[in-house]
């Protein structure tokens, strides 16, 4: 069954092949308004609307729930509680599942009296519109047994421990050499630990659903990552079978990782539309999102360095302490990239976590690298002063031959390039040389710069392409577009295998009826989908030239099949060819199709693969006020084929935009005495606003790896978000002479600091 | 006292013009200071306007934000700072006297040191062009 949603690139859309800035195929479906997001899909039948009540204690008991006012508000069809909701599996046990596990399991709601965390879902109300929903929902009385929680990462009980296994499945401690015995002996020694707060992702579109039950089959229009981890756990909650689960989601309005699994608002639309048996929808609120959508955890990070006094680093630590969920397990793998990133004969890595009663973290863009690269570059900065080091040379320096960790040679790595392109570019020997030796007027200037590093990921995932007797090329695959440009990837990797205009391709996404992928996360959406896309191409080529060859009807009948080229919308066999559209005509009216596949192979385990580049900052720090701001940024990056350095661009943009916020202002605030998130809206919760980006540059360097995909591509989506923090804070430090390792750098931290004029 | 005639938008009305009182005489200044460069609360501001001539400041009016629920006239520093000659001693005494008998606790601390700050700076850079 097709989808409803197929996305077209204008005939103004010429040939843009692979590697072209092609423009957006779904952007003008998006910028009229005729995208529709998971809350606005229009049904048949007209739903029911829901409203969230959240729990106001953190930890505790439901003791009664009176809902008879709400019941009998107008408009009301259902108020649901634990009392009278149906029945579900109760959650799983809180240690760190496996990892596909963790993305499909049962996630109740309204199950138990129990309450694990502020705002915690207490009850839905139904109505026929959103507002009496809402207004309902004030009229519930809610009697809670507030038990004491723990809500503070530093608190001197704190509960730690060691879990099995971190975030994506990585060991939880690595040792190499004797760390201890080297590091005492190290002429040149750095121990700093650095904290990072509590973050929320804030994609600009909220979790939302709508869910509508026919007979014992479910439909759900809604906004994720991942189409089957929807299905999967949905059907794990509700207790039917997975086929009987169709996920809908064309067009996502962000992730950032906090829609890779099945939320409270998805759940509660199910659970209410099978009971009324009409459709209904529910979407959280903003305020609701920050306890309900997950977040970055916080952590302090000790980094301890060990080096000669050439600055080649004998000794390297990273141990990271971050907070968890008591009922389920999130550790944010923020040493891994560690273990890749600088070579250290002797270097130990550890992740311990510490019980507290919030939500579950969920992985927020760069899980790991973005939390882990603002501590670890911050302290090679620290350490190049020491040694009286250039930063660069001092990463030079320590520059690995294979990765350290598993003795794998590198696919590609070109963070030596990216630095010194990027200090060219960016003018880096113009540098204030001491930290406040720069000053303009009522300010403080400092250039910072930092390391980029991202794991390059394959996910395993199918595609169908097929081609109709017009030459119009169809794309199908359930992967999802959340803002990436997955649509217009997928076409210019068809229109470049088939050789036709990228106008004469059509991508079908965001559909369980589709071709199963492993979704957009972890970077590998273009790459993993892109793959599958270019295999299913490649097969239908075959099918189209065996056919082209042999049919009785077919114009280039008996040709030469050896050469075979796909362009210009031709297919040209030997010296003979035929426009695709006048050969399907005849040969196949009905069309040809094929599948792709793309499978994770033996590269895959025999090579390090990693997306590398270099970050660099300048700012200006208010002597008075220590406020920072932001004067420009350049991010140089080799991430193997850019496939769009259209799309790519404002991938990096972004990125590097989110460590600016985790640098100097980003910061969810757990109200350490009640453990609510205090901050909960876009007023309070800071990421930079456009006054606070002036120009960010982004350059790519031309790098060749063909152990990663048949693209020679590398995931982007997260790698601007690594490193860039630090750069940003390096900055701050050579402006000011103030280092901070307490994030965000607010100027309540720092001016308290700066030198007095 | 009619209020609800002088507040209140009949259907078809609109509002044409706004009269203000004459401003006093000065130069005006109002200084922000938030965590990022927009849309943001302020942590602390002032709104300063300041009469001199001759080297010697004629009248001042000094208003603060950020600092209490409301904004915050100084009569202390508007003292300080009237009938002084300018510069950077009648600046300092202005924002000593404006916060010397504030109150703050735990995180909001900082503000005490950041409001007179930021007071200093504001005034003279009121001042610098008059």
């Amino acid at each position: 069954m097709a989808s409803n949603h197929i996305v077209q690139a204008t005939a103004r859309a010429g040939t843009a092949a692979l590697g072209q800035p092609a423009d957006r195929i779904d952007g003008v479906l998006k910028v009229t308004g005729r995208a529709p997001y998971g809350y606005e899909h229009k049904l048949e039948r007209a739903p029911a609307f829901g409203y969230i009540l959240g729990a106001s204690i953190a930890k505790g008991r439901i003791v009664a729930i009176a809902t008879g006012e709400a019941e009998r508000a107008p408009g009301v069809v259902l108020v649901m509680t634990h009392r009278n909701a149906p029945n579900q599996p109760v959650f799983g046990p809180p240690v760190t599942p496996t990892v596909p596990e963790v993305f499909t399991r049962a996630r109740p709601v309204l199950a138990s009296d129990r309450v694990r965390y502020y705002d915690e879902p207490v009850a839905l109300v139904v109505a026929e519109t959103f507002e009496e929903a809402r207004a309902a929902a004030g009229l519930i009385q809610v009697h809670y047994k507030a038990e004491p929680g723990a809500f503070d990462l530093a608190a001197p009980d704190a509960e730690t421990y060691r879990p099995e296994r971190t975030n994506a499945g990585f060991p939880t401690d690595s040792n190499r050499g004797d760390f201890e015995r080297a590091f005492a002996k190290a002429p040149v020694r750095l121990d700093a630990t650095y904290a990072t707060p509590f973050e929320s992702h804030n994609p600009m579109e909220p979790h939302a659903a709508i869910a509508e039950w026919n007979g014992e089959r479910l439909t759900v229009h809604t906004s994720t990552q991942t189409i089957a981890n929807i299905q999967a756990g949905l059907a794990n909650t509700l207790r039917i079978p997975p086929p009987n689960v169709r996920v809908i989601s064309p067009f996502i309005g962000g992730g950032f990782g906090s829609k890779l699994i099945v939320h409270p608002e998805t759940v509660c639309a199910a659970l209410a539309a099978r009971v009324l048996g009409r459709p209904v929808k529910v979407a959280l609120t903003r305020q609701q999102m920050f306890a309900n959508a997950g977040h970055r955890p916080a952590m302090r990070q000790r980094i301890r360095l060990g080096a000669d006094r050439d600055g080649r680093l004998t000794a390297l630590a990273h141990e990271v302490t971050a907070a968890t969920s008591r009922f389920e397990e999130f550790a944010e793998q923020s040493a891994v990239p560690t273990r890749a990133l600088y070579a250290a004969d002797n270097q130990r890595t550890s992740h311990r976590l510490v019980r507290l009663d919030i939500n579950r973290g969920e992985w927020m863009r760069a899980p790991g690298e973005a939390s882990g690269q603002l501590a670890l570059e911050c302290a090679m900065d620290e350490l190049a002063e020491q040694l009286g080091l250039d930063p660069i040379e001092l990463r030079i320096r320590n520059e690995p031959e294979r990765d350290p960790e598993h003795n794998l040679p590198f696919s590609s790595r070109n963070l030596i390039a990216c630095m010194r392109e990027g200090a060219e570019r960016f003018g880096w020997n113009e540098r204030p040389t001491t930290p406040t030796s720069r000053r303009e007027g009522r300010t403080l200037i400092g250039y910072g710069m930092a390391a980029a590093i991202r794991a390059n990921y394959l996910g395993p995932g199918l595609a169908r392409v097929a081609i109709d007797a017009e030459g119009q090329v169809t794309v199908q695959a359930d992967m999802t577009d959340i803002g990436t440009g997955t649509y217009t990837i997928l076409a210019q990797v068809a229109a470049e295998r088939l050789g036709v205009p990228l106008s004469a391709v059509r991508v079908e996404l965001g559909d369980s009826n589709l071709p199963r992928t492993a979704g957009s996360g972890g970077s590998w959406g273009a790459s993993s989908s892109g793959t599958a896309v270019h295999h299913a191409c490649l097969a239908l080529r075959e099918r189209i030239v065996t056919a082209a060859a042999s049919h009785e009807r077919s114009p280039l009948r008996g040709a030469n099949v050896v050469e075979a080229v796909f362009s210009g919308g031709e297919l040209r066999l030997g010296s003979r060819a035929e426009s695709l559209a006048s050969l399907m005509a005849q040969i196949a009216p009905g069309g040809l199709f094929a599948e792709g596949a793309a499978v994770r192979g033996e590269t895959y385990r025999t090579y390090s693969q990693h997306a590398f580049g270099a970050h660099f900052a300048e700012v200006a720090v208010n002597i008075d006020t220590g406020e920072t701001r932001l004067r420009r940024m350049l991010g140089v990056f080799a991430a193997g084929r850019i496939l769009n350095p259209k799309t790519a661009r404002s991938q990096m943009v972004g990125g590097m935009v989110w460590g600016v916020g985790a640098a100097l202002m980003e910061e969810t605030v757990l109200d350490p005495r009640h453990g609510h998130f205090v901050n909960r809206d876009l007023a309070e919760y800071h990421v930079p606003v456009h006054a606070d980006i002036p120009e960010i540059a982004v350059a790519f360097l031309p790098e060749e790896d063909d152990k990663g995909n048949p693209l020679g591509a590398k995931g982007i989506g997260e790698l601007g978000n690594c490193g860039a923090g630090a750069a940003v804070a390096n900055a701050v430090y050579n402006a000011s002479g103030v280092r901070l390792r307490d994030f965000p750098l607010t100027l309540d931290k720092l001016f308290p600091k700066l030198p007095i004029d | 006292m009619t209020p609800h005639v002088e507040t209140t938008l009949a259907p078809g009305e609109m509002i044409t013009a706004v009269t203000l009182p004459p401003p006093p005489p000065g130069r005006q200044l109002y200084r922000k200071v938030r965590d990022r460069a927009s849309y943001a609360f302020a942590l602390v501001s002032v709104a300063a306007i300041v009469d001199a001539a001759s080297g010697r400041i004629r009248n001042a009016r000094i208003a603060m934000g950020g600092v209490a629920p409301k904004p915050w006239r100084s009569a202390e520093a508007e003292r300080a700072l009237t009938g002084n000659p300018t510069g950077e001693a009648a600046y300092a005494a202005a924002a000593d006297a404006a916060l010397s008998n504030a109150r703050a606790e735990g995180h909001a601390a900082f503000k005490i040191e950041l409001a007179r700050r930021t007071l200093r700076r504001t005034l003279a850079e009121t001042v610098q062009d008059i």
